[in-house]
């Protein structure tokens, strides 16, 4: 079971001339984290909002753990922290989360808040003690908080009841970097000891790299590609760039004598070749084949990507690749 | 998650916020404020011999407190959600929209309860000094007024919380103290006169003749000199805070949050 699936989702905005989501098909792996990037705009946040009930779409459906949602309905399995975190400023963090712990009904509120602030990391003195004061009270509202202390806030709220799905916008924006890592490994651990499912958006891909294990693409509101941790993994494996002067004619070629190569045509005419495994294809003997069969070959270089660098251009590229 | 579950749910986290809310602890002080004049008097004067009118010395407290302060606690907590990202902490759960309006409508009409109450109590402190009389109306009417101050009031705030759902954004003191404000001085009868007031230039026998249907229906037709007891006085509010409550669920079932 899908944790999390949407059927040709939509919405825009300003009479439909802003399309935010644009018929988005979306599967979520059960117990996966999957990370959805984009650029600014692309339409990241305001899909988690149409997941998480906070909007009405247009068009299409949601569907959490196998329960279809009705527009603007939310479940109480998922943590949602989309945007700015939900929080009263003028409570203190405790007392934000022990709302919180009511609203769901949780049987011990006060030992859920405890739990929770103490995952995050966020210490007793910035959390206050949800005290009741008479008077105008002393302690430590939330908007005295730093933007990274209200940040953890905002991702203790969307842990507290124990969510089987997370959605979390941008969550380790504001974070130091202490923090960051912390909470990162906070997620894996999460997922990897829980199961819980997480679907995270950020614009710092070298953390996402770190945590998740399926990708999102997003464009113009469009979902263009999702992709396994393993595939960007391949697509990240060294390869090399040919420029040959028969294109077509190479890749039948290699097709035919080097079956267990990878050959994709780009955009300018160049050659992409990799090789099974990750490593280098071997120069010498592509050279050889190709010159045997009279074809050419006026350039010849080895790439090693990173993952961060695949994203971009997976997010860049608005081509659909010849022979993939 | 059953539905009554759900609004329990609501219901603790909407008192558990009021109680730490100070627009409605300020809907406490301010009847205490109006008694105090009253209550010093007696104190300073305690062989004074002192009568006091009911209308005069107990509904304005209960005036202030059950009407205006009922309004000013809502205005100021919907204000609060609205304004900071709280509403989404409430909305984020199963039946969470529908049980969140709920749960501020049933809380209103407890503050409206409790500030009833208080303000009673306030009013009736002075009855501590030995030589003061209340006099006027029969016990059996005041309590009647009582609760139609109540009653109205709890009207008056549900009515206030719908606009503000529909402004969706109300920020600060401001805010929260005008809606309360043109709430309290009656803005949703003067809303109800709107017809009549279309009504004059074209034809005043017409706008007479709308004058005797809506003037028996105004929420303020229950206060003042023109108080009747009958099942007016809980009738009608009960079916505006019904009308209220729906368009409440409706805006708030399509509100982008």
């Amino acid at each position: 079971m899908n944790a999390i699936e949407t059927s040709r989702l939509s919405k825009s905005f300003s009479h439909g001339t802003v399309r935010a989501v644009r018929d988005v098909s979306l599967a979520v792996p059960a117990g996966s984290v999957f990370g959805i990037v984009g650029k600014n705009g692309a339409g990241k946040s305001t899909l988690l909002k149409l997941i998480s009930g906070l909007m009405r779409q247009e068009a299409g459906t949601v569907s959490v753990l196998g329960r279809r949602l009705r527009p603007c309905e939310s479940d109480s399995r998922l943590g949602v922290l989309v945007e700015a975190p939900a929080v009263y400023g003028r409570l203190d963090a405790f007392e934000n989360l022990m709302n919180r712990a009511l609203v769901l009904g949780l049987p011990d509120p006060k030992k859920a808040c405890r739990e929770v602030l103490e995952l995050v990391g966020l210490d007793a003195r910035a959390a206050g003690d949800g005290r009741r004061r008479l008077l105008w009270p002393r302690g430590s509202y939330v908007d005295d908080l730093s933007t990274g202390q209200r940040q953890r806030l905002g991702v203790a709220l969307a842990l507290i009841g124990h969510p089987e799905v997370l959605l979390l916008d941008e969550p380790l924006t504001g974070i130091d970097p202490t923090g960051v890592a912390d909470l990162r490994a906070l997620l894996v651990r999460l997922n990897r000891e829980r199961g819980i499912t997480i679907v995270v958006s950020s614009h710092v891909l070298a953390d996402l790299e770190r945590m998740c294990t399926h990708y999102g693409i997003m464009r113009d509101g469009a979902l263009v590609r999702t992709l396994t941790a393993e595939g960007l993994a391949d697509a990240c494996a060294t390869y090399l760039t040919l420029r040959v002067d028969a294109p077509e004619r190479a890749v039948a070629v290699l097709a035919e004598e080097l079956p267990g190569l990878t050959v994709r045509v780009l955009p300018d005419g160049a050659l992409r070749v990799t090789a099974p495994g990750g490593g280098e294809p071997d120069r010498a003997v592509l050279a050889q084949v190709l010159l045997a069969a009279g074809i050419a070959v006026t350039e010849l270089a080895a790439s090693t990507p990173d993952v961060e660098a695949e994203l971009v251009r997976l997010i860049d590229d608005a081509a659909t690749e010849k022979g993939r | 998650m059953s539905a009554m579950t759900a609004l329990a749910n609501q219901l603790r986290s909407a008192f558990f916020l009021a109680s730490r809310d100070a627009y409605v602890k300020g809907a406490f002080v301010l009847p205490a404020l109006l008694a105090v004049s009253t209550i010093l008097l007696v104190l300073l004067f305690p062989d004074a011999n002192m009568h006091v009118m009911f209308e005069s010395g107990l509904l304005g407290i209960v005036r202030t407190g059950a009407l205006f302060g009922t309004c000013l606690a809502m205005a100021g907590i919907v204000t609060h959600d609205v304004s900071s990202g709280g509403l989404r902490a409430a909305v984020l759960a199963e039946r969470g929209r529908g049980g969140y309006v709920a749960s501020r409508v049933i809380l209103a009409l407890v503050l409206a309860v409790l500030l009833g109450v208080w303000s009673v109590l306030l009013g009736m402190a002075p009855l501590l000094g030995p030589r003061v009389v209340f006099e006027g109306m029969p016990a059996g009417e005041l309590a009647l007024r009582v609760a139609a101050h109540v009653l109205v009031g709890w009207t008056y705030a549900v009515f206030g919380m719908l606009l503000l759902w529909l402004a969706r954004s109300p920020r600060g003191f401001a805010s929260a103290f005008f809606a309360a404000v043109i709430l309290g001085a009656g803005v949703l009868n003067a809303l109800l006169l709107v017809p009549v007031a279309v009504l004059i230039p074209l034809s005043q026998e017409l706008a007479f003749g709308a004058i005797q249907l809506i003037v028996p229906i105004l929420p303020s037709s229950l206060l003042g000199d023109a108080f009747v007891a009958d099942a007016r006085l809980v009738v009608l509010p009960i079916a505006y805070v019904i009308v209220f409550w729906a368009l409440s669920r409706r805006v708030m079932a399509r509100a982008p949050l």
